[in-house]
């Protein structure tokens, strides 16, 4: 008797596999959305600026194509630049899910290339044992400058936004000082450290581009650490304490010690992106080397919700966007700039999106609250 | 001698756009805000400084378009982080990436050069006026060196002092910040205050990078900030809300960074002496957490001060 008068829809419920099956369609479309939400308005706020600009959207599109998906090449340069900056936007991820704004990137990258480009040029023992020990030089120097940070932070609260970012200043004109004086290669014309061995290199993955197999590297290392993120105890202990210190505290998290950790590893990344420029593309550091891809890697971070997979798929999209945007400068004179405005925008729309739409459809229920309380009296 | 003066007048020309910056950071971290934009504020104040006084020939309406321009970015802050609740940080450090990138973007479309923009026909800002001051030997050349800005940054610098010390808008300013509920109850809606707060920070923003252009140069560069927005910052976490001892600090540092100056001139590395202003901001920053701990016997970050 129950069971007819029962409605179809509360029989479906209650069979558990069809509900998990629709709850994992639910999620999935969510994920989707969230995924494709960004994208949809980056092209469209990319079009309305372009059009603003006077420029013709399809003379620009086509500017891009050429630039960054018409061939294997032009695909293996995009991949090149988003190599170190995916890495680099992995250290910011764990550190601001953490808690911890480390935005001294710019810095850190310096640093990490620099140490990357003097250690490389002078070790000449065996090839993996050279590029092994180039590629830690670099992640090492990283690491110091976050973990110095990080050690003033926790041990008399100096906050950690304001130094990172005067670092970047500090560090960048102290590396400028050691590639004019100190570390200056005169052979060449430029102001800039000596060329690393061959042995610091990493090796071409695709003959003829500027492809190295760092990419494989990377790959094993955004696998590892999406897995410590997602699954680990360290992972789940780093989140509450960005979440809430107070929680974590409360849970007896060593809140102080994981801290300075997320800030070290955080550092680490973002020194050894720059020693995968030195060692991929740039065989020495030169006085610029870097600069913009620190702040690039928190946009990056920041739109991929400092989760492994979605940053690693937002550093390709960003490449993608700021090499189609150097094709759309050359072809149109639209300046490349307008990628991380638009990126920029999209970002501080997904910042207060909750917020956002509550409020402006908030007074919207409003009204028709009011509207349709009038019709009524 | 000579030198000293050189020291002393730059060191001046220097401060004057970190003070106002500083201070619109103050009135912000008085009602709870840390503003990490600044720097990027001061930037679009700059451009817009740059770029009206250009189109209309008149420097005074590139001010005010400066002004207007920072009043906006502050709009745009406040509106972020009050009424849709942002946070600060997030906002802050994007708004920063965002003026930087829009500069840039427009500097191109506008002027059609990437890099730096200047004409010959853009005039700088007024000199003060000195009147009989001008006689007085040193006194007289060094604040004849500076724009009419100066004049106004003292106003505003004493301005604030009145009203933080002595007025009921700055105790409920102070309250607004350490402890929003008792506005609440009293009938103030504190989030207009906070809103409201972060217009005068961009306007301020505005005049400082108005003045950064402006002032004495008559340029917009790439980032021509170069980090002031945060020295301010710094500046205003080390003073607190003290816009006296903010305008002496700044003023510590112009002298710090006008030796730099002088020290690139006489073929010493510049690098060394260009990055001790933000050198010696950090160490004030740790000198001061390491008295606050020793005080408090407790590890309190600049931070948790702000969010108490």
């Amino acid at each position: 008797m129950t069971q007819t008068s029962a409605p179809p829809a509360q029989r479906e419920d209650a069979s558990p596999a069809l509900r998990r099956r629709q709850d994992l369609a639910r999620r999935a479309l969510r994920s989707v959305g969230h995924a494709l939400g960004p994208i949809v308005l980056i092209v469209a706020i990319c079009i309305i600026a372009i059009v603003l600009a006077g420029v013709d959207p399809l003379q620009a599109f086509y500017a891009a194509y050429n630039q960054t998906v018409s061939g294997v090449s032009q695909f293996a340069s995009v991949l090149t630049l988003s190599i170190p900056l995916s890495v680099a936007a992995l250290g910011v991820s764990i550190a601001f899910r953490a808690g911890m704004f480390n935005i001294g990137g710019e810095g850190q990258i310096g640093a990490g290339a620099m140490a990357a480009a003097v250690v490389g040029a002078s070790i000449s023992v065996w090839g993996p044992l050279d590029l092994a020990v180039t590629l830690l030089a670099g992640t090492v120097a990283g690491a110091l400058i976050a973990a110095i940070l990080a050690v003033l932070r926790e041990r008399w609260g100096v906050d950690e936004v304001v130094t990172s970012l005067l670092s970047n200043y500090v560090i960048v004109l102290l590396l400028g000082y050691l590639a004019n004086y100190v570390f200056l290669d005169r052979s060449q014309s430029n102001p800039a450290t000596a060329v690393i061995g061959p042995g610091a290199r990493f090796g071409t993955l695709i003959a003829g581009t500027q492809l190295t197999w760092s990419l494989i590297l990377v790959v094993v290392l955004f696998i590892a650490i999406g897995y410590v993120i997602r699954y680990s105890k360290l992972g789940a202990d780093w989140k509450i304490l960005g979440q809430s210190p107070s929680v974590a505290r409360a849970t007896g998290i060593a809140t102080s010690r994981l801290s300075i950790a997320a800030m070290t590893v955080s550092g680490a990344l973002s020194g050894a992106a720059g020693a995968i420029i030195v060692m991929s593309t740039q065989e020495r550091y030169f006085v610029g080397l870097g600069v913009g891809l620190g702040f690039s890697a928190v946009l990056v971070a920041m739109i991929g919700n400092y989760k492994a997979l979605p940053v690693a798929i937002w550093a390709v999209i960003f490449s993608l966007l700021s090499i189609g945007g150097n094709g759309v400068e050359y072809s149109t004179g639209m300046p490349a700039e307008v990628v991380q405005v638009v990126l920029a925008v999209v970002i501080l729309f997904i910042a207060v999106r909750r917020e956002m739409l509550n409020t402006l459809f908030g007074r919207f229920r409003a009204l028709r609250a009011r509207f349709s309380r009038g019709k009524a009296g | 001698m000579d030198v000293t003066l050189f020291v002393i007048t730059s060191a001046l020309t220097l401060s004057v756009p970190i003070i106002l910056a500083a201070l619109g950071g103050m009135w912000s971290l008085t009602v709870g805000d840390l503003n990490i934009g600044l720097e990027g504020q001061m930037l679009i104040g700059a451009f817009m400084a740059v770029s009206v006084s250009y189109a209309t020939g008149s420097t005074f309406a590139g001010v005010i378009a400066g002004c207007v321009a920072g009043i906006l970015s502050g709009l745009l802050f406040g509106v972020l982080i009050v009424t849709f609740k942002g946070d600060v940080f997030i906002v802050g450090i994007t708004t920063n990436i965002l003026f930087g990138a829009l500069t840039v973007m427009l500097l191109g479309l506008l002027f059609g050069v990437k890099g730096s923009f200047s004409d010959p026909s853009l005039e700088p800002i007024a000199r003060l006026p000195l009147g009989p001051i001008a006689d007085i030997p040193v006194v007289g050349e060094i604040l004849g060196a500076q724009s009419v800005m100066f004049a106004v940054m003292l106003m505003l610098v004493i301005a604030s002092w009145y009203v933080m010390r002595f007025t009921t808008l700055g105790l409920r300013l102070r309250v607004a910040g350490e402890k929003p509920e008792a506005l609440l109850t009293a009938g103030i809606r504190v989030p207009r205050i906070r809103l409201v707060v972060q217009l005068v920070t961009g306007l301020l923003c505005g005049l400082a990078g108005a003045e950064l252009a402006m002032g004495s140069l008559t340029l917009f560069a790439n980032d021509m900030t170069a980090g002031r927005g945060f020295v301010a910052l710094a500046i205003v976490l080390i003073v607190g809300s003290r816009p006296v001892l903010l305008a002496v600090a700044t003023l510590g540092y112009g002298i710090l960074a006008s030796i730099g100056l002088e020290l690139a001139q006489t073929g010493f590395p510049p690098q060394i002496p260009q990055m001790l202003p933000y050198l010696a901001a950090i160490v004030a920053l740790v000198i001061i957490g390491i008295r606050r701990t020793r005080h408090n016997h407790q590890v309190t970050s600049d931070r948790e001060l702000v969010a108490r």
